[in-house]
């Protein structure tokens, strides 16, 4: 049901990052949970919101616009989202980060979704085993009338400019930010590096909607580097 | 050919044509001899050569013949009396084979004219033909036909360029007056070949077409023949009148590129009139009364109209006047609106659509009641058939303004549709489809008079919530809660289906989902089949009831299908509004800003222009003083003329006769061709009638409208001669109201006005231009226009006052209590007399509209008190029920002004009541302020009749105040807003109103009223969607909920499903009935007959009907029933009556009384609307969930 393609091209710059917890204006103040959780009358129909609830979910992401933030639901199931993310600025400048977001069945009632690193990213929020980013502290309870996927984009896309280093994950990550900021950078830079060159490794996920990247090919890129220059609104579509 | 030639031509035929008078010189027969001769030489046999000799061979054939008596040489004159029918046929035959040859002949190539065509000039053939045939008597007809024929060849075939030749065009020239002055039938169908012919080789050729243009006969009443040929047929049926309207429209959209063709066509020809007249009288021969058999019938469809010739004869008419506005040159299409709506809408459509059969009236005692009167359905019908046929938007927009705002003996022509609807008739059905079919257009202006006006203010909702209009609800709680709202009994709510059928395509869904089911989740557990017993498995259910349940589980649809409708539905109609010019999302446009009567007029189709809307004038009946005498002698005492409808009503009184109202009596449709050629249009002067015979247009058939009587008909003619000038000069101008101006605003020099209503009214339009032009300009995207819309308006606003400027910025809910500009306009101008600034000043009625008192700050700002205005609410007033009465009572009153003046704000409502008071003493005014005259008085006293009750009834509904009336009455304060009680206006009042009773409303009431429904919510625009489907909004207490009316009627279900015995097993009926009848499609008629005979056999049926997902399935939906069932009106006949005849009896329990009747008849109609109710749930949920997910569109347009 999910869009296969996500229009990154048009992105634009956006405006300051902003504060995760500022959401869509919801005035309302009594919002009546009536969506039942799966025991009530309409249980069986929560297949079909939930579906609605990624489906908008995924829009008002697309909506945001974020930056250097590319995402796309597997072919399998919407609750498993791949996503890459691109940082351009600062330590973690020339990053490539790909991610996998995971939604919990009870969406929108449930937990904040996972967000795992493939692989793992130097980083004090980073398990650096796992590669999970700790998003549990900042979305300690969802609130589905308030919070939306695209704020927990925006929070990983807004960690690797923020540097937080209160309960780390990456102990070491942490400590080394705090005291030794030029070896942390340098780590930092191998990470970096390293997952650049893993980059074009075939991916080892079955799924379709997997994010792989391969080579230049002028033949396939170039028509799409063009519109990108030259600024056209027309689709670049089915490569 | 160049004009240079052209004219070389016709110099050279003119020197040559000194000769070529009626006498006609002896032939030369020695040229023929030697063209003869010279054939004999043998090397000169090329086949040009031959063909020449042979021409002319025949043409002295012809000519022995022709002169045959003509011995002495003295008589120029033919002697024709004894010319034999032997002799005439030869000389046919040789006419043959001479346009034959002549046809053949190639030009040689170099610009110059064959030489058999060259020999033709030179003999001056045709003519010669054409004198003669003229005096050979009785057989005239025969050589005219022949001529005829001959032109029509060679027109049609030459290779030269024949009609450049002065010598043929001619002949034919006079040969075509001739036709015109005596025709007879033989000769009809060639004339109007030859004329079809004549136009396509005008149209190809421009020059041609100027050159004829001038080439007019000296004589003869029309410059332009081919006009004045065709314009008798136009109305004819058959080829010939496909032909001639072929011919007309060839012309017409010549006429495009040559402005002076077009002045001509509006002028001196009346193809308008006739075009609109001819509707008119079509109309007029329509069925009066339609035979409808099955319950399901609501609208005319293609069947029925392929079985009435009347009804196909009249859509190709109308289709012919469609294709004219669309080709024709800006200026005719115009005039053509205009005859249309005055000639067509207004006397014909406008009392077809209230006419009361004499006996359906002395049934109806109560205000109110709406006679069931087949004629009005039909002619309801009809409207709405050419509705669906009328393409152009210009067209369209006439068409739809006339239906929305129009009038009709006072009564604005949508009030009557919509108290209409309130009733329980085959009228409410065929009503209801009507405004099914408006609201499925698409088209802003309608939306906005409906709906989209009373939404605006935003008085339905707390002002806190404001906000959260803009709301989408993107968690689904919305479509829980409709889901929710589904009756216990319904196994929908347990057991939801997600199935596609197996054709489903265009969904961009289906890539990743197999046929039939819907894969959610990695580990399937969410896997939906057509049935989860799991689920109800717990139900404490007896076994009988389960296998019923479980029967009922096949029947119910899939909620996926419903999402692709609502998709499909959403996505369309926000392609059908994307030229729309505001977003009405409760920003844009304010709610400060409304003014019910702002001309937005556009529809989206054609990314169009602007209506330049006819005031539909409200047509008082003589016999009100205020009318007549009022409005007069208030306009020479410098009486106001209060609002804008205050002014509607001057200029229409002072130009139409009391008469004219009688253009509604009853039974009667009254437009007549002639009445419609007498009208007095501004810029056609003396248009010639003569020519223009109605018997000829309708061969001579008795008519309606030729069959009134004598002195019906003159006062008919009488009345239209006033009144529709008058009307005519109105409509000509946009609605007054773009600002709502108020009356005040109309003159400065209240001595003036009496003599220039029109100057005023043009004076306005201009106005109104202005304000609106840059609106309309491209309006593709409607975001650039939105800015500008609101730079301009606040230029506007800021121009003249720019102390009130701050007042905008003020976001206070009491704001907008201060907008009352009825009260506005009284303020400080002492007597009513004074009437303020002139009518064109823009900025002016801008400022009215919006509320500003221009004369003083407004008074409102101290009265923040909304319940100061609720106190204003007349509902308790003692007057004679009518609100709106008293309202004017007001805009008359002298005492009106003291209710403004600010330090009196405190005491508003001790003022209004002592006014109240005053009023029903018909005494002074409360200020003291002693009436300025008597005649004053007299007016307030004549004005109480003013208004005849038209729309009480619809007060009854919401209890309240009817804002409404407001705006069909002159003052048009924002409605609702100080009038009593919010309200969202008489539309969704009254749908709502409807839908409560829905326990009692027919199977096909509930689906029409059901699409209705679902159809406004496809739009996408955040006022309209979240008052009908976010569920957390919270409205005004006088406002009702949809989700409230849901619950009602949920309650209401289930509490009546209690109380009857085997209710399952009727729903599964009914059920099975509804599908049975979908998928009858693929079933024979017969089957399905013999389905019913074995009862039994349903079930195996059905069962295997519902596991065979067939395309047929789609159209479960609701949409789906009424649309195919209308279609299939005739063809179910029979087996619906059995279906529902099986129905019937398993649920009536046998007896045959009427009590039981009854029973039966309450419960089958509490079962089907059980059905559709659960139905319509699901839709909403649907709807909502598609709404959230269809802001994909939003932002990929940018």
């Amino acid at each position: 049901m999910m869009e296969k393609n996500n229009s990154g091209i048009k992105k634009k710059l956006p405006s300051t990052p902003q504060n995760g917890e500022e959401v869509v204006a919801s005035p309302l103040k009594a919002v009546r949970m009536t969506v039942s959780s799966p025991e009530g009358p309409l249980a069986a129909y929560g297949p079909f919101f939930l579906e609605y609830a990624l489906m908008s979910e995924y829009n008002l992401l697309r909506k945001q616009r974020l930056p250097g933030l590319y995402v796309v639901p597997s072919a399998k199931t919407p609750l498993h989202w791949f996503g890459v993310l691109f940082i351009r600025q600062g330590i973690y400048q020339e990053g490539v980060f790909k991610f996998d977001l995971n939604i919990p069945e009870n969406y929108p009632d449930g937990d904040c979704p996972k967000l795992t690193f493939t692989p793992p990213v130097f980083h004090p929020m980073v398990n650096p085993l796992t590669g999970e980013l700790e998003v549990q502290r900042t979305f300690s309870k969802w609130r589905r009338s308030s919070n939306h996927i695209w704020q927990v984009l925006l929070f990983a896309r807004r960690v690797f400019y923020r540097i937080d280093t209160a309960e780390p994950l990456n102990e070491e990550a942490a400590t080394l930010y705090d005291k030794d900021l030029d070896s942390f950078k340098v780590k930092v830079h191998e990470c970096v590096q390293s997952i650049k060159e893993h980059l074009y490794d075939p991916c080892d996920s079955d799924d379709d909607h997997a994010i792989a990247f391969s080579p230049w090919e002028e033949t396939v890129h170039g028509n799409v580097k063009l519109s990108i220059l030259n600024n056209r609104k027309e689709e670049v579509g089915g490569k | 050919m160049s004009r240079a030639n052209m004219s070389r031509i016709f110099r050279r035929s003119q020197s040559k044509g000194n000769d070529s008078s009626k006498s006609l010189t002896p032939p030369k027969l020695e040229n023929c001899q030697n063209g003869w001769k010279e054939e004999s030489d043998p090397d000169k046999l090329d086949p040009a050569k031959v063909r020449f000799d042979v021409f002319c061979n025949h043409w002295c054939q012809i000519q022995n013949t022709i002169f045959k008596n003509n011995s002495t040489s003295g008589l120029h004159r033919f002697h024709s009396s004894k010319v034999s029918p032997d002799e005439v046929q030869s000389v046919i035959n040789y006419m043959r084979q001479l346009v034959m040859l002549l046809i053949d002949e190639d030009p040689p190539g170099d610009g110059d004219i064959g030489i058999i065509l060259k020999f033709t000039n030179q003999e001056n053939l045709f003519e010669k033909m054409f004198v003669w045939g003229e005096q050979i008597g009785e057989h005239a007809e025969d050589m005219k036909h022949e001529l005829l024929r001959s032109y029509e060849m060679i027109l049609a075939q030459a290779k030269q360029p024949v009609l450049f030749q002065d010598r043929i065009l001619n002949p034919l020239l006079q040969l075509l007056l001739a036709c015109w002055e005596s025709c007879s039938e033989v000769l009809e169908p060639q004339l109007i070949l030859l004329l079809h012919q004549l136009c396509v080789s005008l149209t190809k050729d421009q020059a041609l077409l100027e050159y004829f243009f001038q080439a007019s006969p000296s004589k003869g009443p029309a410059k332009f023949l081919l006009f004045s040929l065709l314009i008798p047929f136009i109305h004819r049926e058959g080829s010939l009148g496909q032909q001639a309207r072929d011919a007309l429209l060839l012309c017409v959209s010549a006429s495009q590129e040559a402005e002076h063709i077009a002045k001509y066509i509006s002028e001196s020809t009346n193809l308008c009139p006739v075009l609109a007249g001819g509707l008119g009288a079509l109309y007029s021969r329509l069925p009066r009364k339609l035979d409808i058999q099955a319950e399901h019938w609501h609208c005319l469809t293609d069947e029925d109209v392929a079985k009435t010739p009347e009804l196909i004869m009249f859509l190709n008419s109308l289709e012919f006047c469609n294709a004219v506005v669309q080709v024709a040159h800006p200026v005719v299409s115009e005039q053509l609106i205009r005859y249309f709506h005055d000639g067509f809408l207004v006397p014909v459509v406008g009392p077809a659509l209230h006419q009361f059969s004499a006996g359906a009236w002395s049934n109806f005692f109560r205000k109110g009641d709406v006679p069931p009167n087949d004629e009005i359905t039909a002619a309801t019908a009809y409207v709405e058939l050419f509705l669906k046929s009328v393409t152009d938007p210009r067209l369209m927009k006439v068409f739809l303004a006339y239906i929305c705002r129009g009038w009709h003996d006072n009564n604005k022509i949508m009030d009557s549709f919509l108290t209409r609807i309130s009733s329980n008739s085959k009228l409410c059905l065929v009503t209801m489809s009507l405004m099914y079919t408006l609201i499925n257009l698409n088209c802003e202006d309608v939306m906005m008079d409906l709906v989209f006006r009373y939404l605006i203010p935003c008085n339905h909702i707390m002002a806190s919530q404001r906000r959260a209009i803009l709301d989408v609800n993107y968690i689904g709680s919305s479509a829980h809660k409709f889901l929710s709202l589904i009756p216990n009994f319904c196994t929908s709510k347990l057991v939801p289906k997600f199935v596609y059928s197996l054709d489903s395509s265009g969904s961009s869904l289906e890539g990743q989902v197999s046929p039939r089911s819907v894969h959610l989740g990695e580990r399937g557990r969410v896997l939906f089949q057509s049935s989860q017993e799991d689920l109800i498995g717990d139900n404490s259910l007896n076994a009988s009831r389960n296998s019923i349940l479980g029967e009922l589980e096949e029947y119910n649809t899939s909620l996926l299908e419903y999402l692709e409708d609502a998709r499909d539905g959403i996505d369309k109609c926000s392609r059908g509004c994307q030229t729309w010019s505001l977003p009405y999302d409760g920003v844009h446009p304010p709610p400060l800003m409304l003014s019910p009567d702002v001309d937005v007029l556009r529809t989206p189709s054609s990314g169009g222009s602007r209506l330049t809307s006819p005031l539909y004038t409200p047509r008082h009946f003589d016999g009100t003083p205020f009318s007549q005498k009022g409005l007069r002698s208030s306009e020479s005492n410098g009486r106001s003329s209060s609002k804008k409808g205050r002014k509607r009503e001057l200029l229409a009184d002072e130009t139409s006769s009391p008469v004219q109202s009688k253009s509604s009596s009853p039974g009667t449709l009254t437009s007549t061709i002639e009445e419609i050629l007498c009208l007095d249009l501004g810029n056609i002067k003396n248009v010639d009638i003569s020519d223009v015979n109605l018997a000829d247009i309708f061969q001579g058939e008795k008519l309606n409208i030729l069959t009134m009587e004598e002195d019906f008909k003159k006062k008919e003619k009488t009345g239209s001669n006033l009144g529709f000038p008058g009307s005519l000069n109105i409509t000509h101008h946009k609605d007054i109201s773009v600002s709502s101006d108020s009356a005040f605003s109309s003159t400065n020099s209240p001595t003036n006005d009496t003599g220039g209503p029109e100057k005023l009214q043009n004076a306005h339009r201009g106005s109104s231009d202005a304000i609106w032009s840059n609106h309309h300009e491209g309006r593709r995207n409607g975001s650039p226009q939105n800015p500008k819309h609101q730079m301009e308006m606040e230029q506007t606003l800021r121009s003249p006052i720019s102390s009130q400027s701050s007042l905008r910025e003020v976001d206070e809910p009491s704001v907008f209590y201060m907008y009352d500009s009825d009260y506005e306009t009284y303020q400080g101008n002492g007597q009513l007399g004074t009437t303020r600034e002139c009518f064109s000043d823009e900025a002016d009625e801008i400022l009215m509209a919006l509320g500003y008192d221009l004369d003083k700050s407004s008074p409102y700002q101290e009265r923040g008190d909304s319940q100061n205005f609720s106190r204003l609410s007349f509902t308790e007033n003692g007057f004679n029920g009518d609100e709106s009465l008293t309202f004017s009572q007001q805009l008359q009153s002298p005492g009106g002004d003291t209710l403004y003046s600010s330090d009196s704000s405190r005491t508003s409502s001790p003022d209004h009541k002592n006014f109240r008071r005053s009023l029903d003493n018909g005494g002074h005014d409360v200020s003291g302020t002693p009436v300025p005259s008597k005649s004053s008085q007299e007016n307030r006293k004549g004005g109480q009749t003013l208004l005849p009750l038209t729309i009480t009834p619809r007060a009854q509904y919401n209890g309240s105040f009817n804002s409404k009336h407001m705006s069909s009455a002159p003052p048009y304060s924002p409605v609702g807003i100080s009038r009593g009680l919010p309200d969202t206006g008489p539309l969704l009042n009254i749908i709502f109103k409807k839908l409560e009773g829905m326990m009692q409303n027919s199977l096909y009431m509930n689906l029409l009223l059901t699409g209705i429904i679902t159809r406004m919510t496809y739009y996408p625009h955040p006022l309209l969607r979240s008052f009908l489907l976010n569920t957390n909004m919270v409205f005004q207490p006088s406002v009702k909920a949809l989700t409230q009316v849901l619950m009602s009627v949920k309650n209401n279900l289930e509490n009546y499903a209690a109380t009857v015995s085997d209710w399952d097993s009727k729903l599964l009926k009914a059920k099975q009935y509804l599908w049975a009848r979908e998928c009858g499609q693929s079933i024979q008629r017969e089957r399905s007959v013999t389905l019913l005979e074995g009862r039994d056999k349903v079930h195996a049926r059905s069962r295997s009907g519902s596991q065979l997902v067939t395309p047929e399935k789609r159209k479960t939906s609701i949409g789906g029933f009424f649309r195919i069932g209308s279609k299939r009106k005739s063809a179910l006949k029979s087996s619906e009556k059995h279906k529902l005849a099986a129905i019937g009896e398993s649920t009536s329990p046998g007896s045959a009384s009427k009590a039981g009747e009854y029973e039966s008849v309450k419960t089958k109609n509490a079962v089907y609307a059980a059905v559709i109710f659960e139905e319509f749930l699901k839709e909403l949920a649907a709807t909502c969930q598609e709404h959230a997910v269809g802001l994909l569109e939003d932002f990929e347009q940018v």
